[in-house]
């Protein structure tokens, strides 16, 4: 059996490298010129895509959902991230605009005041709670189930063995989790550390940040890597505090050993590629080549480490993933 | 005004200081929800000190959620009305259904407030030229800082919402720019001071570079970073990245704010008598 993938693009033409592969469900942002021009999509306001990284437009979307219905690939369209009430006006018509096309299955959203306000309106596709949701135990699945939901995205941050719990306790819930770039050093849906999405090679034309970093995250990392950080001691305890390379894992984050380990629970499981396009790297063109290996990642013998080595050129670690404990 | 201290560990001083509540337990740890045991000496200290409490919960795993359901319990069986604060609807889901009288409050995290203080220069277009490229940044619009001066808790329908839960207050932090706080009567909120949190992470190894489980040096330790072209340093407590908000003398401007909870004893001391001051007027 191949996996179930769930991949994020932002172009008409990946329609048809997914195809080729045989995938079948993707997802993708929507915005439109007004929108970004009262919320600049870089900053995460109306998703979390970045940078002229989503759909735009009315006709340009209904291009790209008719595209995907010759083609069979369903759409998720994701309205996830928290909103202000000056927004759900435009969001409620975005969702109407995009929910009107067969090819679109459902949406991907986490804002409360959105979950509330569909349920009122008995939106009539699939709700997929996003992993700014931050689902960490059974109790929050009962909480999203009372909103009328298919999906729900579970958080990065939760070891093999607690996703297992979650969804032994919940076999009526489909759900979804990351591989590939799918980890954060903190969790998605409780971080406010400004993101900057823009387009690093359109640096010069789209630049709201002075520094180099797209994102605040970045300060971290790069004051880790450099030594410049302060220690306060509240007590004489003494603690081995260095800074060392096993933060790649963070970004990286293959996750390939969690369809074997969640074998049992299959029929249950979207595997989520994020491939965000102007983040660090580009996710698409990283991922692409190794496309059809990832989809085939349950039914082959295929080594994962080898795999993780021929895609970021380094070994894994085991650091900051699924399968690990070593940091949690 | 009502004065609270929070306290993460239980600390027979704070008992004795001068104010109404006590917020006991950490909000964003699961390594740091307490034992019944701790729980119960906190909660008999408080009320032999007459000082309101409030229990803090982290977001929590499958194994947190069932820790901090028999917490609640062992306070419940005797006493009945208490305040917990929720940073995790599984929390408030499972809280709501067994311990109907708790008086639940919507956590910090769940506020969802953009808090990064250093967004300042960007979202209010003060951000210099790039030294790099010599480009001059380009500059928001102003409906883009309105959206970081405001939040979900602004909304009608989730202040109803929350109303109907019976969820009347909700806690926020002190943002380093002009908030906007638009809440019915019905929905009282607190500030957090001086540490104000941005993130959060189970990955606390590798936050403060132990690259182990926990070991607790959040007790003891604190890691700050900064750069020249940071405004606010990061300061790492734990598994939560915070900054430190230096004034909120205008407080008074956000009528709905009627809590203050001190996160840091020392500072409690140094604005005691401001905010007596403040309290009389």
């Amino acid at each position: 059996m191949s996996l179930d993938l769930n991949i994020g693009i932002d172009t008409i033409d990946k329609l048809s490298k997914l195809n080729a592969v045989g995938i079948k469900k993707m997802f993708c942002g929507y915005i439109d010129e007004t929108a970004r021009q009262k919320w600049p999509e870089e900053f995460c306001t109306l998703n979390r895509r970045g940078y002229n990284a989503s759909i735009i437009g009315k006709q340009q979307f209904k291009e790209f959902a008719l595209e995907s219905g010759k083609y069979d690939i369903s759409i998720y369209v994701t309205f996830n991230v928290v909103y202000t009430p000056e927004q759900y006006g435009w969001i409620l018509a975005a969702i109407n605009t995009v929910s009107s096309y067969d090819a679109v299955k459902g949406i991907i959203i986490s804002d409360m005041g959105l979950l509330i306000r569909l349920k009122d309106l008995n939106y009539n596709k699939e709700i997929i709670i996003s992993t700014g949701g931050t689902t960490f135990n059974s109790s929050a699945v009962s909480f999203y189930k009372q909103f009328n939901i298919k999906r729900i995205v579970l958080d990065r941050q939760l070891d093999i063995d607690e996703m297992k719990q979650i969804i032994t306790n919940h076999p009526d819930i489909q759900f979804e989790i990351f591989l590939m770039f799918g980890n954060c050093l903190f969790i998605d849906g409780f971080c406010s550390l400004m993101h900057c999405l823009e387009n690093e090679e359109d640096k010069n034309t789209c630049c709201y940040n002075p520094t180099e970093l797209l994102t605040n995250c970045g300060f971290i990392h790069k004051a880790q890597r450099d030594n410049s950080y302060k220690i306060i001691n509240k007590s004489k305890k003494k603690y081995n505090i260095n800074f060392n390379d096993n933060i790649n894992n963070l970004i990286t984050g293959c996750n390939f050993c969690a369809p074997q380990e969640l074998i049992d629970f299959s029929d249950n499981l979207t595997y989520k590629i994020a491939t965000r396009g102007s983040h660090f790297i580009n996710e698409f063109d990283t991922m692409y080549p190794f496309l059809e290996e990832i989809y085939k990642l349950e039914q082959t013998t295929i080594n994962r480490e080898e795999l993780f080595r021929k895609i970021f050129q380094y070994n894994c670690n085991g650091y900051g993933c699924y399968a690990s404990k070593k940091i949690i | 005004m009502d004065f609270a201290i929070e306290t993460k560990l239980y600390n027979d001083n704070v008992f004795k200081e001068k104010i109404n509540r006590i917020y006991f337990a950490d909000a964003f740890c699961q390594h740091l929800i307490p034992t019944k045991q701790e729980l119960d000496k906190a909660f008999k200290a408080a009320k032999d000190n007459n000082l309101q409490f409030t229990l803090n919960t982290p977001y929590v795993t499958d194994k947190g959620i069932k820790q901090i359901l028999e917490n609640i319990e062992s306070i419940y069986k005797n006493e009945e009305i208490f305040e917990v604060v929720f940073n995790d609807w599984g929390v408030f889901y499972e809280v709501k259904k067994r311990f109907p009288k708790v008086k639940l409050i919507l956590g910090r995290l769940l506020t969802k407030q953009r808090t990064d203080p250093n967004a300042y220069e960007i979202i209010t277009n003060s951000q210099k030229r790039n030294p790099d490229n010599n480009v001059i940044p380009k500059t928001v619009p102003n409906t883009l800082y309105q959206h970081f001066q405001s939040s979900v808790i602004n909304d009608d329908v989730f202040q109803n919402y929350l109303i109907s839960n019976s969820v009347n207050r909700v806690e926020i932090e002190y943002l380093v720019w002009d908030m906007n706080i638009k809440l019915t009567d019905k929905i009282k909120a607190t500030i957090y001071y001086p540490y104000a949190h941005i993130t959060t992470t189970r990955n606390c190894g590798l936050l403060n570079m132990t690259y182990t489980t926990c070991n607790k040096m959040c007790n003891d330790i604190q890691i700050q970073y900064k750069n020249e072209s940071m405004l606010f340093p990061y300061i790492v407590i734990g598994n939560t990245v915070y900054y430190q908000v230096n004034d909120i003398s205008k407080l008074q401007q956000y009528p709905s704010i009627d809590r203050i909870v001190f996160n840091d004893l020392e500072a409690y001391h140094k604005y005691q008598t401001i905010l007596e001051n403040l309290n009389e007027s």
